[in-house]
């Protein structure tokens, strides 16, 4: 009973007006296109988030994609929690879906239970686009379309200046009330790697990392499962800094000055981001060119920018385009600062630790 | 709530055996206190502000009207309406409620009254429901569905229901039977009646109070059952909580507790109905 | 438990059916079930036929048990066709171990908690005559169960945590000098437990108070018991099978809670079913979690039985004494 398992991927539903309106116009920035008549009348079953980047791949992806091909696409918006990977994967064998979008470790975990076909990315011409690290994911059975992107998150009232490193979360002055991220989140993973390396360790070396981590014990307020809960302890001034965390979920808060909450991606050890991805199940009730259509047409350029405008996201082709006003926000990240600043961690490498990390990290913070 | 209670229950008669006011001011006050989230979040949704200042600035209706528009006029990226979601709640939860009281009134006889082989077994089972983690029963629930050779919908969701409210109903109904001694049962049969007859036209309405305490958890238990049916929805067949859980991980403004607050409103006329629907027999609920 | 001699058919009657056919209500045995003639259906065959209907429906259940006990001894990526007991063995290590202790520990205070706060309300209830106050007591109690639990702990965040009213009164009063934090440790989260599972006990002891029948407490008002004394030594003992049934529904609800822990916990009280739930995913662990869930069911029942024995020998003792 309840709402649990709150994905981490959820967004709070504040796109702005423009791109719903953009959404109702049919997206005339892709329509012109509409001239291959080789899909008409085909269906496309699309598993997606139930949050606002399901909303938003629905707006900037599919709407789009129905525009320019003349094919429908069903879409079942309510897997968003980490239960309908596990779902999927019980009733794995049955053919639902043509399209699954899903986070990086959702993928490995389908792809494990041999459920994913491995895409040929011969037929994504605009994956040539794509920085050769965020083409694919989950042993080639994912095809990257949106990057993760997680920040610090502070009070603007009580943190004088921003954080440029994330030694700033041990500074007892700066931040005397903080929150991190639940075991159970990969940003948690992304975390004990930081502590590691401010510690002298890295991911190899990883007990310097943990002990650092103790260091924050008694100043963790909560392990913030539930992104709501964290924005109305900022808003009431029971928190001053905390992370990892995405500024995604935030995008309401950020702009009402109540909250006094920001978030920053200027650190000099580099932001952490996480591969979201495309998979094609192994059993598919549609047609594969039209699969293989709309995987190509996720990285088109324009649905990458728009993407990456609408949910604060950042995008896996280099050549996303970019609006200038949205270029001056701090949240929108252009392919530019990708390139210069993100850190993508081993899937495969974590795998073999998670278990003992989750252990570890829940230990460390047990009241 | 509290303030009209409290002068209520200082006008009981306090004739022996009737609520001293002690305890009735000492439970107003428990239930009070059990209640405070949900009285604040009540007072939430008809804040006039955007944000969660408590207490809030201003009032005004303007989540419900938010709430209204969703209702009448969904959103179309929605694949189902809430008035839909609503209508497969309240079906499941009525079938839910009634097959699971027409087999845990028998159940509950042979548990109280009868000493059999197998007793242990059968009360293990019964509770087994409740000891089960939640996620771990849906994911196992999924998996027996799937492996079923014909597929199942609505009706997977009520057989999942019925078998989280047995618990409760059994509960409910062996606690009232027991209550009940044999001997009326007895006297039934030494005048005539067959042991059926003496079963359903004796015991069963003197357990009235235990069977519709048992129902009501029934019912409520199914229309606010989350995990397992996120396990067994199908994208046609969704629950108000699989709806209500797809509209509000990801925001949170106060048209969320306006919604709440319909559902409380709901469960809180079935309550008033079936009460007054005993009430009037002269069963006290 | 006396069935009418003259349902049993011809035969050898002993002298107990024999009293009992003339004074069906007076004498009553105790205990065992009395000796009786032999029937054409054995009251085994008698009572699972009455069992059937809830055994088709549980027959689900059984089946989904039977795919947790097998996965539990499955290895990951083959739940089906690996063996190994790899994951119980995990669970001896501390980790575990320390998490099933605190499950059961908070599963256990909670129900004390619940049921103490429980009876008076349960009394008020089996005794309030107006309709109206009956109605709002029962949605009172059935509420805090009902209300989705992530909606409920904004309310929590607003009542006690670190800048809420109560923080603040407390501030304003003096009595503090920093917030205190009544969210986010255990403290709150047995709060959670407490109201969430709430109804659970007030409504078995409601129906067992009911079930005193007020004669009982008018003869021992009539013969001068105050009121207390009759609530003491009439009402609480007679009442007794309907509190350990709510005491044990609580414990059994709350030992394997998890939006409780999560939400009011912050993720920081690691109750066991939190830990199942992270190796069903991320971690697609499912024999991990099969195991540990078959552990918590098992204990969970095992104290069931327990409170089940305890409840049926106080039964039988009151009804000794009646």
């Amino acid at each position: 009973m309840g709402q649990h398992d709150l994905n981490r991927r959820q967004f709070i539903k504040t796109v702005g007006v423009a791109s719903v309106a953009a959404a109702s116009m049919g997206m005339p920035f892709i329509h012109a296109k509409a001239s291959d008549t080789k899909f008409q009348g085909k269906t496309l079953r699309l598993l997606t988030w139930s949050d606002d980047t399901g909303l938003a791949a629905l707006r900037n992806i599919a709407a789009t994609f129905e525009a320019k091909t003349g094919a429908k696409v069903i879409a079942d918006r309510t897997g968003s929690t980490s239960e309908m990977v596990a779902k999927l994967k019980a009733g794995g064998d049955r053919p639902q879906y043509d399209i699954i979008t899903l986070a990086g470790v959702g993928a490995e975990g389908l792809a494990a239970a041999g459920l994913l076909e491995k895409p040929d990315l011969n037929r994504i011409p605009n994956i040539v686009d794509v920085p050769k690290q965020y083409q694919t994911g989950a042993n080639g059975h994912g095809i990257g379309y949106l990057l993760w992107c997680n920040s610090l998150i502070y009070s603007t009232r009580t943190v004088q200046e921003v954080p440029n490193s994330y030694a700033a979360l041990w500074d007892k002055d700066q931040a005397p009330n903080i929150f991190l991220p639940p075991p159970n989140w990969t940003e948690a993973m992304d975390l004990i790697i930081i502590a590691a390396k401010l510690a002298g360790g890295d991911e190899h070396n990883i007990e310097p990392g943990f002990k650092k981590l103790a260091e924050l014990k008694d100043r963790v307020v909560t392990l913030g499962e539930n992104p709501n809960q964290i924005a109305e302890l900022f808003r009431t001034g029971s928190l001053d800094m905390g992370g990892l965390y995405a500024p995604a979920f935030f995008p309401k808060q950020i702009r009402d000055p109540n909250y006094g909450l920001g978030a920053t991606f200027g650190m000099k050890e580099g932001f952490y981001t996480d591969l979201m991805l495309s998979v094609m199940p192994k059993n598919r009730p549609g047609d594969t060119d039209l699969a293989y259509a709309f995987l190509d047409h996720s990285l088109d350029p324009l649905v990458q920018g728009k993407m990456a405008e609408d949910i604060f996201n950042g995008p896996v082709n280099a050549k996303a385009i970019i609006s200038a006003e949205a270029r001056k926000s701090p949240y929108i990240l252009t392919p530019e600062q990708i390139a210069d600043k993100a850190i993508m961690h081993d899937n495969a490498f974590l795998a073999t630790v998670h278990d003992q990390w989750i252990r570890r990290y829940t230990e460390i913070f047990s009241s | 709530m509290s303030s009209p209670l409290k002068g209520l229950i200082r006008f009981q008669p306090t004739l022996p055996g009737d609520t001293g006011r002690f305890a009735g001011i000492l439970s107003g006050f428990i239930l009070l206190l059990a209640v405070m989230p949900i009285l604040t979040m009540i007072v939430m949704s008809f804040s006039g502000a955007s944000n969660l200042d408590f207490p809030p600035s201003s009032y005004s209706l303007q989540w419900y009207q938010a709430a209204w528009k969703t209702f009448v006029s969904p959103d179309s990226s929605d694949v189902l309406s809430l008035g839909q979601a609503l209508g497969t709640s309240l079906l499941v939860s009525c079938l839910t409620m009634v097959l699971a009281t027409l087999i845990a009134v028998p159940a509950a006889y042979a548990l109280t009254r009868c000493e059999f082989r197998g007793k242990a077994v059968a009360l293990q089972l019964m509770s087994l429901p409740l000891v089960f983690p939640m996620v771990v029963l849906g994911l196992a629930m999924l998996l027996v569905f799937d492996s079923l050779p014909f597929h199942l919908t609505t009706s997977r969701l009520v057989i999942a229901h019925v078998i989280l409210a047995l618990p409760f109903v059994v509960k409910n109904c062996t606690a009232a039977m027991l209550s009940i001694g044999t001997e009326v049962e007895e006297a039934a049969q030494m005048l005539g009646a067959s042991p059926m007859r003496a079963i359903i036209d004796v015991v069963v309405p003197l357990m009235k109070s235990g069977i519709l305490a048992g129902m009501l958890l029934a019912f409520i238990v199914s229309f606010n059952e989350f995990t397992v049916t996120y396990f067994l929805y199908t994208i046609d067949v969704m629950t108000v909580p699989i709806w209500m859980y797809s509209r509000t991980v990801s925001s949170l403004d106060p048209t969320v507790f306006s919604f709440a607050v319909l559902i409380v409103l709901i469960d809180f006329v079935l309550i008033w109905a079936l009460e007054k629907l005993v009430g009037e027999g002269g069963v006290s609920f | 438990m006396q069935r009418q001699v003259a349902l049993h058919g011809a035969g050898n009657f002993s002298f107990t059916e024999i009293t009992d056919m003339q004074h069906p209500n007076l004498t009553r045995s105790v205990g065992e079930a009395p000796v009786r003639p032999p029937r054409a259906i054995s009251p085994t065959a008698r009572a699972w036929f009455f069992l059937t209907p809830s055994m088709l429906f549980l027959a689900v259940l059984i089946a989904a048990s039977l795919l947790v006990l097998r996965m539990s001894v499955g290895t990951k990526g083959a739940e089906w066709t690996g063996f190994s007991l790899a994951s119980y063995a995990q669970l001896l290590e501390p980790y575990y171990l320390k998490s099933l202790l605190l499950t059961l520990r908070l599963a256990l205070i909670s129900a004390v908690i619940a049921v103490v706060l429980a009876i008076p309300v349960a009394y008020t209830m089996s005794r309030l005559q107006s309709p109206l106050v009956r109605r709002i007591f029962l949605a009172a109690v059935l509420l805090p169960l009902l209300v989705n639990l992530l909606l409920q702990s904004y309310g929590w965040l607003v009542i006690l945590g670190p800048a809420g009213m109560l923080n603040k009164a407390l501030l304003g009063l003096g009595l503090i000098k920093r917030p205190i934090m009544m969210l986010y440790n255990q403290n709150g989260v047995l709060m959670g437990l407490v109201q969430t599972a709430f109804p659970l006990a007030v409504l078995p002891i409601a129906s067992a108070m009911r079930g005193v029948s007020r004669s009982f407490e008018e003869a021992a008002a009539t013969l001068g018991a105050s009121r207390l004394q009759v609530f003491r030594q009439v009402v609480l003992p007679m009442s007794m099978p309907g509190i350990i049934t709510g005491a044990t529904l609580v414990f059994a609800y709350n030992a394997s809670s998890f939006v409780v822990p999560l939400l009011l916990g912050g993720r920081r009280v690691p109750m066991l079913a939190v830990m199942v739930h992270d190796q069903i995913a991320p971690l697609m662990n499912w024999p991990a979690a099969s195991a540990a869930g078959v552990v918590l069911i098992v204990t969970t029942l095992i104290i069931m039985t327990l409170s089940e024995y305890l409840s049926g020998r106080r039964r039988r003792m009151l009804e000794a004494s009646q």
